[in-house]
């Protein structure tokens, strides 16, 4: 048992260090601080700074680090899994691990070969296209689609309530109809990947839709904070080809990205409140930082665990619940902290439009503060194992609950 | 960069575990502590068979040659089993001084009988005023031309009343709560001027006041350098640290699933009542609890091996502050589970609560140990 680097591990850790001085450009790292943000570091891509910080990734070929070498992939073990995010973390560069390089691509790769296939491969590994995962229903069991207001349709759409998605056989494809609701990223999406129920069938399938198709509409699901990457979506009599019905079974759960590491980002955070708070002489602010720190210390510490330890399958589900509710906890506790910290800087919250010539109102750190701690406020209700997952703190718990201990 | 144990590790893991659960039952436990001595003699010569005892001395004196994390996954084991034979007391801390401070001679005199298990020991750090600060001393040690002459009462030295030799820190020179001028002696405990007042203590381990009261001691007895004894006695306290809060996890582990099981087989209303969902989710925070005090005894552990310094201070502080938070959510909520049954001495849940108890505050509380997290 030892926490220290190997010698190649350390030689890595410094070419990671040398390629992020290279092609990581400071003035951007406001776009880094999104952390559990994932949608939006979506819709950020295509700002230059990021453009360029992606295109450096695909380049060297770290773009989609988690996949095989022969997928466009890199290899690498857990531990140089956990440098990199390490490294990128502590510089503040936005980590290549999104909705579309997580979960849609490992989703790809085990389809059969094709040119669709493998362009939309290739697409993501160049960060290309951005891809939202259509499931949650308005009227679903699945108490996340629950939380979205009842009956709500898309005005004007003509899309039929309380109605399930489904796709109709016809001609050479389907006509795909119905609602989703909670599509992260969706309002930034080019593609979708839909789950809907598969008429005379008795079986549901995964489909590819253009976000822009025929009969589809999309608005936006006001958050919290001030984020608009969520959306509803309306799907009317959307054409949607035969080959773009995925082999992937939809009782088979879509594939577990790999572990995104937060304690990185949060110590950060931390380091700086700790210092403000030392220069403030605000002993109970201190005293806050200190108390998280040693959470954040927990957090990694189980991080480590499950990426390093070799436990049972179970005990690792059980983890990964763990590390979700507790960092979401933790998240939630470290921006309420920073924007407290804030005083009456946290009151102004010209966050419209109107007001992006106006300037800013007292301290220029203060909007994006308070954004992280109303979007964390959400983000801790709905504990996400994974980037563009998410499942409420309280089913995760009666999970653990199934798993862990046989009830 | 590694989290896996070595096979020799995962041998005495097991055998430590095998001793618990086919040897060390409960009900014998409390036949145990009924006595006058408190602990077992015969379960120490066990643990002296199987080289428990000599798991952190160097080999050239029959030692094992562990490393921290031997030492977490020993005493996470005994944690489970709420072993009350005075490990911590003689082997981690009076042993972990003489190992820390001592000189060859020194180590060769004291630490085989140690390992043998026919010598008991305890560390005398602890004064009435001093609260957790170590250097906190008004016990002086007074020099002269044969050695030194000690006066001063000292508190709560765990497994004082069988303790064949003493390690007692006391004051050489400087103000009261100075850390240099610290000295640390090693004593018999049946030295004239040497007198004890036992008694039990929370969690059924014996401690006593010791007043010394002209106590001559010669210089052969000094440990360390005069005056010089605040580091070995900081970083002792903190290997301590690591092991009863190992300890703590080891218990904490015992109880939510203890909890778990009870739950699924007392009813009201009809049906168990781990059917109820506001129980199962207090169970899952209670496992939560327990995950993140491991996590960060791993962490813990593996720092003191990287050396000993300032990461593993704080490791430990943090380590300690996590195991007093945890340590209290999951003990009360495991008797609060238990319902009324929780309260009595009969089950052993109120006993490992008792255990946490005395764990968050030995060697500083949570408190004290986010104070000293933040300013290292």
């Amino acid at each position: 048992m030892k926490l220290v680097l190997d010698a190649p591990d350390s030689a890595f850790e410094a070419e990671v260090r040398a390629f992020v001085a290279a092609h990581w450009q400071a003035d951007a790292e406001v776009l880094g601080r999104t952390d559990g943000l994932h949608a939006e570091l979506d819709a950020a891509a295509w700002t230059p700074p990021l453009r360029r910080w992606f295109d450096a990734l695909v380049t060297r070929g770290w773009s989609v680090p988690y996949w095989r070498r022969a997928q466009g992939g890199t290899d690498w073990g857990p531990v140089r899994r956990y440098v990199f995010q390490r490294v990128l973390a502590e510089t503040g560069a936005p980590l290549p691990l999104n909705c579309s390089t997580g979960i849609v691509g490992p989703v790809l790769l085990n389809e059969p070969p094709s040119a669709d296939t493998n362009l939309r491969l290739e697409q993501i590994r160049r960060f290309e296209v951005r891809w939202s995962i259509a499931a949650s229903e308005p009227h679903d069991e699945d108490p996340l689609a629950k939380a979205d207001v009842e009956d709500v349709s898309i005005a004007g759409s003509g899309a039929p309530e309380r109605t399930r998605t489904v796709a109709v056989p016809m001609g050479t494809g389907f006509r795909l109809s119905g609602r989703k609701t909670w599509v992260s990223g969706g309002l930034h999406a080019d593609l979708l990947l839909v789950r809907a129920e598969i008429a005379g069938a008795n079986r549901s399938g995964w489909f590819v839709v253009p976000a822009n198709a025929a009969g589809v509409r999309s608005e936006a699901v006001p958050m919290m904070g001030s984020s608009h990457a969520l959306a509803r979506f309306e799907f009317v009599d959307v054409p949607v080809p035969r080959r773009d019905l995925l082999r992937h079974d939809p009782k088979v759960p879509l594939p577990e990205p790999p572990l995104r590491i937060r304690s990185s980002r949060l110590k950060k955070t931390l380091d700086g409140l700790r210092s403000a708070a030392d220069a403030s002489d605000e002993p109970a602010d201190r005293s806050a930082a200190d108390s998280l720190l040693i959470q954040v210390a927990s957090l990694e510490a189980l991080e480590l665990r499950q990426l390093l330890e070799h436990a049972e399958i179970a005990q690792r589900r059980g983890m990964a619940s763990v590390l979700a509710i507790r960092g979401a906890e933790i998240g939630q506790a470290v921006a309420a902290l920073r924007a407290r910290m804030l005083g009456y800087h946290a009151v102004p919250f010209p966050d419209d439009l109107k007001f992006h010539n106006e300037g800013v109102f007292g301290d220029e750190t203060a909007l994006p503060a308070v954004r992280q701690a109303l979007f964390d406020r959400a983000f801790s209700v709905y504990a996400a194992e994974r980037p563009g997952d998410a499942t409420s703190i309280e089913a995760l718990k009666d999970r653990m609950a199934r798993e862990i201990f046989g009830f | 960069m590694d989290f896996s144990f070595s096979e020799e590790q995962t041998l005495l893991k097991d055998s430590v575990e095998k001793f618990v659960q086919n040897d060390y039952g409960f009900d014998g436990r409390q036949k145990v502590v009924r006595t006058t001595q408190g602990f077992s003699s015969t379960h120490w010569s066990t643990f002296a068979e199987l080289g428990w005892l000599s798991v952190p001395f160097p080999e050239n004196v029959g030692g094992f040659g562990g490393k921290a994390v031997d030492m977490m996954l020993l005493m996470e084991q005994l944690g489970r089993g709420l072993v009350v034979e005075p490990y911590v007391a003689t082997v981690v801390l009076a042993g972990g001084a003489i190992r820390v401070g001592g000189s060859a001679a020194q180590q060769a005199a004291y630490l085989p009988g140690i390992i043998d298990g026919s010598k008991q020991a305890a560390l005398a750090y602890a004064e009435p005023q001093g609260r957790f600060n170590l250097a906190d001393l008004v016990t002086t040690a007074r020099g002269d031309a044969n050695g030194y002459v000690l006066n001063g009462l000292k508190a709560v030295v765990l497994n004082g009343p069988a303790a064949d030799f003493l390690v007692v820190s006391a004051r050489t020179s400087g103000g009261q709560r100075d850390r240099d001028g610290v000295s640390l002696f090693i004593l018999d405990a049946k030295a004239a001027g040497v007198s004890r007042r036992d008694y039990p203590t929370v969690d059924a381990f014996r401690a006593s006041e010791v007043t010394l009261k002209d106590v001559r001691v010669g210089k052969d007895a000094l440990l360390g350098a005069e005056g010089k004894g605040y580091p070995i006695l900081e970083q002792v306290i903190d290997e301590g640290i690591l092991a009863v809060g190992s300890e703590a996890v080891g218990c904490m582990e015992v109880l939510y699933k203890n909890t778990v099981e009870y739950t699924k087989t007392r009813e009201q209303f009809g049906q168990p009542i781990g059917k109820f969902q506001v129980l199962q989710h207090r169970m899952v925070d209670m496992f939560m609890e327990h995950e993140q005090s491991k996590s960060l005894m791993y962490m813990a552990a593996m720092k003191m091996d990287e050396g000993y310094g300032d990461a593993a201070k704080k490791a430990i502080s943090a380590f300690k502050v996590q195991v007093g938070n945890s340590g209290r959510f999951v003990g009360q909520n495991a008797v609060q589970l238990h319902g009324g049954m929780g309260m009595t001495d009969e089950l052993n849940i109120g006993h490992y609560f008792k255990r946490l108890t005395v764990i968050d505050t030995l060697f500083g509380n949570i408190d004290f140990h986010l104070k000293r997290f933040g300013a290292l």
